[in-house]
């Protein structure tokens, strides 16, 4: 097995005496794709809030690549390394799809303010780079014809998959999907597996997805987390979750003994 | 003489719509709203005021002190009320105050001759406000085509998502309200030496608000839309001037009728070159 990119440990964060995640530990190995499935309110994507930043753990590390990510600002958190996407969709939404995806790599193209204001041929090429880039991105998603359209104009699948596009324009080393499928339908899932197995193939980052379409996780993780609670249930081999008592219990409910 | 009348009302819009332009970095392309940047405008008028009054410094040194004091102004509000992540109409709050707190200030220390105001030499001639005009459009438009203007969308459009892909929204935001200063200050540093008469009441909260209204009424994140709109704005009151009583009604149902039929204003995230493209677009279209 591949050393493990990703590495969560002892993760924990209470709010208001609720601990939405309680002392979770688990890695996601380079390379593959990580699945963390768990009943509505299991507090998926307050782990996904914690990596990125967002909310501060009350307690555990979090380390990328040996690198801590503990309490950082998202900001410097995506700057180390690890993009998103949202559960309901965050696109730029007055900016068109290549805007959207070019505003990544501008935000860490290094002229300033004056050679901003002089137009420096340093800017100009830097802005050139930058289009051109977004503009292969999007060509390997499959969605270039989109790039003059306005991003709140696309049908949801479209954006979906532009916002994507935006977290690895971000030259990411982990990219958190957080439910990338809902509301979709069977066909639309599974043309976004094979989104995201090319993803894996030809940007060559490692992947941790949330996600509620049982067949997408069984399909395309190598590894599945199962919280409940907030607190680890099971990991293991997608096959061996599947058989797992436990996580058939809290997806559907213990079946109660017969009285007497 | 009616000509000179008319020269004095255009050069006086061209004065506004540098702050209006500022404004416009900041509300339209940011997304932070504020009723305080008249305080910004006031702060570069009395620093080249005084400095021209008391000193005898060149008018071009006197607006490079009152772009650097208006920046500087900025940081002071700026630092602590946007690295707190104060929500946008907080922080229009807090300008407010700071307003409202400069406005006491100027009218009680004796530099700046209290509320009697001071007058000044006219040394802001024709060529002096048109240039600046026309540099600080230059400056805008260079500004939001590059990565700083995207960046400003960014968080304008979605602060979180902005923040997630890299961005740091202190420091972007902050660039946001010094450059916007800075072109405040270079249009109050006009302004009096346009008017050759400055007192602290011309930098209140209604002057702010009037700023701010351009601002909507033009189109957020659109440069050309508040600069025209700020012209008709100054224009305005004075080609109504002789129906005295009526003037503010119809600057207020001026206002009123832009928010019914265009609430994303005269040129809601368009410029008017867009429009212009447009146009030839659908004309070359025709003629096929």
């Amino acid at each position: 097995m591949t050393a493990a990119l990703l590495e969560v440990r002892g993760l924990t964060r209470v709010f208001g005496g609720i601990k939405a995640v309680d002392s979770l530990s688990f890695d996601a190995h380079e390379g593959g794709v990580t699945g963390l499935i768990g009943p509505n309110g299991a507090g998926k994507t307050t782990v996904f809030n914690l990596i990125t930043g967002v909310y501060r753990p009350t307690a555990g590390t979090i380390r990328l690549a040996g690198e801590s990510l503990t309490g950082r600002r998202p900001d410097d958190v995506a700057r180390a390394g690890v993009a998103r996407t949202f559960q309901n969709i965050r696109l730029f939404a007055r900016m068109t799809c290549l805007e959207n995806v070019t505003a990544p790599i501008l935000a860490r193209a290094s002229y300033g303010p004056f050679a901003a204001i002089f137009r420096a041929p340093a800017a100009s090429s830097a802005e050139r780079a930058a289009r051109e880039k977004a503009f292969a991105i999007m060509r390997e998603l499959g969605i270039e014809e989109t790039m003059s359209s306005q991003a709140s104009n696309l049908p949801y699948g479209t954006q979906r998959k532009l916002e994507i596009a935006r977290a690895l324009a971000c030259s990411p080393k982990l990219v958190l999907l957080d439910e990338p499928a809902a509301g979709m339908n069977d066909a639309e899932t599974r043309e976004l597996g094979g989104t995201i197995r090319r993803v894996l193939a030809d940007f060559g980052v490692t992947i941790l997805l949330i996600e509620h379409h049982i067949n997408l996780v069984l399909d395309i993780c190598d590894h599945v987390v199962v919280m409940e609670r907030g607190a680890l249930l099971a990991r293991g081999a997608p096959g061996d979750i599947r058989e797992n008592g436990a996580v058939v219990d809290a997806y559907l409910g213990r079946r109660r003994e017969r009285a007497l | 003489m009616y000509y000179h009348y008319a020269l004095n009302i255009f050069l006086l819009a061209c004065v506004n719509m540098i702050a209006v332009l500022g404004v416009s970095i900041f509300t339209g392309f940011t997304g932070l709203f504020s009723l305080g940047h008249a305080a910004f405008v006031g702060i570069g008028a009395y620093t080249a005021g005084v400095l021209t009054y008391h000193w005898y410094v060149p008018f071009p040194l006197a607006i490079l002190a009152a772009m650097l004091a208006s920046g500087a102004a900025s940081l002071i509000i700026g630092v602590p009320t946007l690295r707190a992540k104060l929500r946008s109409d907080y922080f229009a709050i807090a300008i407010m105050g700071f307003g409202e707190a400069l406005r006491v200030c100027l009218e009680n220390l004796s530099i700046t001759n209290g509320a009697r105001g001071l007058s000044l030499d006219e040394l802001s001639g024709p060529a002096w406000v048109v240039g600046a005009l026309l540099a600080s459009l230059a400056f805008a438009r260079s500004l939001l085509k590059s990565r700083f203007g995207a960046m400003f969308v960014s968080v304008r459009e979605d602060p979180v998502a902005a923040e997630m892909i890299g961005i740091n929204l202190f420091r972007t935001r902050l660039l946001s309200l010094v450059v916007s200063a800075v072109l405040c200050g270079v249009s109050g540093a006009l302004l009096a030496h346009r008017l050759a008469f400055i007192q602290p009441v011309m930098f209140t909260m209604t002057q702010s608000t009037q700023l701010l209204a351009s601002v909507i009424a033009g189109g957020m994140g659109s440069v050309s839309g508040p600069v025209i709109v700020s012209l008709i704005f100054t224009a305005l009151p004075e080609m109504l001037r002789n129906l005295e009583m009526y003037r503010l009604p119809a600057y207020g149902l001026l206002l009123v009728m832009i928010m019914i039929f265009r609430p994303q204003g005269l040129m809601g995230y368009r410029e008017i070159s867009d429009i212009l493209r447009g146009a030839r677009g659908f004309l070359s279209e025709k003629r096929r």
